[in-house]
């Protein structure tokens, strides 16, 4: 019975998403990789892979990511619609430039997940609100911010907001099909959005610490690769050449 | 000079002012401190600017709250910053545990 679907996110163009998978082939099975696809529809028909999704969002496509609001849950939603029926416990959600560098990181996001009890295991995950972070306050002067996790928290606490690195994180799936099942939210960019809707529908969120310090923001670690790997790194972001030639 | 400025763009000009705003913060500002962990929050600039205070060059989210004092002062009070804990707060789904139970965590 297959166990992680890996949900991969790419604009890539089909020779790259070819390599892409070539290098995830030797981590999971290839048949338990979905494509969710957010760049243009018709390189969509070209990929080689099976299964696949196309995420034709402007939530989505956004350029100036955290000051128009990214948004993932059009790509969620999406991914939620395909795992209908299907029998995967967990969904390891995956950006296209966080690489894969322990053989047996399936197993060691699971362990984490077991050991931790938690629902949603992810990066950089703090708690931000009534704190000085940029993103809590441009949200916190939009009403609507405040008064959509009132309305939807099964907490008693209704303001607590967190923030997580959009770049990877690993779900239990009914947590997973919780948050992925939330519709006309309201614009939230998906850093604050997507941690702080699983802890509102009351699902564990924990932070993978010891791991993010290969987890950046920013910067290219292609040519450290290696030497992350041998460090401990499970995975390692960000890594945006490796799949061009 | 002024005839090169001129003919930067304003966006240019905001951006290298910016950079030289944020290089004299780290540099030259105020060392702050997490009043919880005790860890450098790095240096900033407190500026006062109508009635509020301008914070520059802070790279953390901490909280600023006033803090508690072993003596009675009515003529200074001490703000500091300070981090959350990390979150640890229980699955309510998975465990059945509601608020104010055992299973509630100590961010709660």
């Amino acid at each position: 019975m297959p166990d992680t679907l890996t949900l991969l996110l790419t604009h890539q163009k089909a020779p790259q998403i070819r390599r892409m998978l070539n290098h995830w082939r030797e981590f999971v099975p290839v048949e338990d990789i979905l494509i969710a696809y957010g760049g243009p529809p018709p390189e969509f028909r070209h990929l080689d892979h099976d299964q696949r999704i196309l995420i034709d969002s402007p939530r989505l496509k956004t350029r100036d990511h955290q000051r128009q609001k990214q948004s993932y849950q059009d790509l969620f939603h999406a991914a939620r619609e395909w795992l209908r029926g299907k029998d995967y416990r967990f969904v390891h959600f995956v950006e296209y430039d966080q690489v894969p560098v322990q053989k047996d990181f399936v197993s060691l996001h699971l362990a984490f997940i077991q050991t931790e009890a938690c629902d949603v295991a992810g990066f950089h995950v703090v708690r931000v609100d009534g704190t000085s972070n940029p993103h809590f306050l441009n949200h916190a002067f939009d009403p609507r911010f405040a008064n959509f996790w009132r309305e939807i928290t099964v907490r008693e606490n209704g303001s607590v907001v967190l923030s997580m690195l959009g770049t990877g994180s690993f779900w239990r799936r009914d947590a997973f099909d919780a948050v992925a099942g939330l519709r006309d939210t309201p614009p939230v960019y998906l850093e604050l959005f997507i941690p702080t809707a699983a802890h509102h529908l009351g699902f564990r969120v924990r932070g993978m610490v010891r791991q993010q310090r290969f987890i950046q923001n920013a910067g290219e670690l292609q040519s450290r690769m290696g030497e992350l790997q041998a460090a401990g790194a499970w995975s390692v972001h960000p890594v945006k050449t490796l799949w061009d030639e | 000079m002024v005839a090169a400025f001129d003919r930067l763009p304003i966006a240019l000009l905001t951006r290298i002012i910016r950079i030289i705003l944020l290089r004299c913060a780290h540099t030259f500002g105020v060392r702050l401190k997490d009043q919880r962990t005790g860890e450098s929050l790095g240096r900033v600039l407190i500026i006062p600017f109508r009635g509020k205070l301008w914070i520059i060059g802070l790279t953390a989210s901490v909280r600023p709250e006033f803090l508690p004092q072993r003596r009675t002062t009515y003529w200074k009070q001490d703000l500091g910053f300070s981090t959350h804990p990390d979150p640890d707060f229980p699955s309510i789904n998975r465990t059945g545990v509601s608020q104010g139970s055992a299973g509630r965590g100590p961010n709660d």
